[in-house]
């Protein structure tokens, strides 16, 4: 090696970055030479003084300040859902679909003795424009579409307008649950 | 026993409260440090190392440990640090650009004698001089003791900027203390 490494070289060493030989012929340079051993000297003076450089320190009211406002915000983290809890609400919305789906799908007779007769009553009311409009296309596509057909459609639309609403109520359920974890 | 950071956040998603105090007591100085070299003041410092305690604590159930803590407090410190100083340019934060910094490959000279308080106190003063880009990585990396792939993670940067900005500020941090020696030997 017949000149001098540059700082970035003794920097590379420094970290242990250079390749094995290059390392071992940096060093033999050193060894030998006065003007590179006083630089790098300097190059690990330098990163001793960086390192032992002392932290700044905030004043003392610093924790209580941070505390206070994490209870001021009521930032306390939720502990997770506990494992179990997600397939039983799970289950309990599907049997609830389900539910549904069955008191909305009996027989006209049927629907008439049911709880729920004044709620399906109203959404077919509601909904009587789009089921028709849709009963109306499907005829003309399918002409053999009859009475029956045109019940079974009122249900797979109710059906859907159930679990269109059951899904909601899961993304309103699960923090509600979870604010009761919270506030204990 | 001291208790790994991961145990006592696992603590604190338990219902513990008295971990914030642990991570608090353990971070508080690095956090406010790196704040400090950031935003230059001591009162909005302090205010954003607040803040960056309380978004980091608020904010643990989504901290899905594939990094270290510290890493990951200091990504959101370093943020919450950015918007205090964007905020504050308005009204000019006494830093130094250092960047036109005359950074040559200079030689020490022969007769230089560094005495380690010295040399430590002459740091100290110019590191609180360089650029806060600057500043942080030399915080990040000797007093943090982050890696460069953690610094890249923090600083939101490629691994080989985050490489040649730390040599950068290394290089600047060396030239103005010779550039103290040589100016000291004039007199």
């Amino acid at each position: 090696m017949k000149k001098h490494p540059s700082n970035s070289v003794l920097f590379s060493l420094l970290e242990g970055s250079l390749p094995k030989d290059a390392e071992h012929r940096l060093r033999q340079h050193i060894e030998h030479c006065a003007v590179c051993m006083q630089s790098l000297d300097f190059e690990k003076q330098l990163t001793r003084s960086i390192e032992e450089l002392p932290l700044a320190h905030p004043s003392p009211q610093f924790d209580g300040h941070v505390l206070s406002e994490l209870q001021h915000s009521k930032a306390i983290p939720h502990r997770p859902l506990q494992a179990w809890m997600r397939p039983v609400i799970t289950g309990l919305l599907i049997t609830t679909t389900l539910l549904v789906i069955i008191l909305a799908g009996g027989s006209g007779e049927e629907q008439s003795q049911s709880v729920l007769t004044p709620v399906f009553e109203y959404i077919t009311d509601v909904m009587s424009p789009v089921t028709d409009q849709f009963h109306e296309q499907i005829t003309l596509l399918t002409p053999s579409v009859d009475a029956a057909d045109n019940h079974t459609i009122r249900i797979f639309l109710i059906a859907s307008l159930a679990l269109l609403v059951i899904g909601s109520l899961d993304r309103l359920l699960l923090p509600i649950i979870r604010h009761r974890e919270r506030t204990g | 026993m001291k208790h790994s950071d991961s145990e006592i956040i696992q603590e604190i998603l338990r219902g513990g409260e008295h971990g914030y105090a642990i991570l608090l007591q353990r971070y508080r100085a690095r956090v406010f440090s790196l704040t400090l070299r950031i935003i230059g003041r001591r009162e909005e410092a302090e205010e954003a190392a607040q803040d960056a305690f309380v978004r980091a604590f608020r904010a643990l159930t989504s901290f899905e440990q594939r990094s270290q803590f510290s890493t990951w407090l200091y990504r959101i410190t370093y943020n919450v640090a950015l918007d205090y100083r964007s905020r504050l340019r308005k009204s000019q934060i006494p830093f130094q650009d250092d960047d036109n910094a005359d950074i040559e490959d200079t030689r020490i000279p022969q007769d230089l004698r560094v005495e380690h308080e010295e040399l430590r106190e002459i740091v100290k003063d110019r590191i609180a001089e360089l650029k806060p880009d600057h500043a942080v990585i030399l915080t990040l990396f000797y007093l943090h003791d982050q890696s460069y792939e953690e610094i890249s993670h923090i600083l939101s940067l490629p691994l080989g900027t985050v490489k040649n900005r730390l040599y950068r500020a290394r290089r600047i941090l060396r030239s103005t203390v010779l550039q103290h020696y040589a100016i000291q030997e004039t007199f």
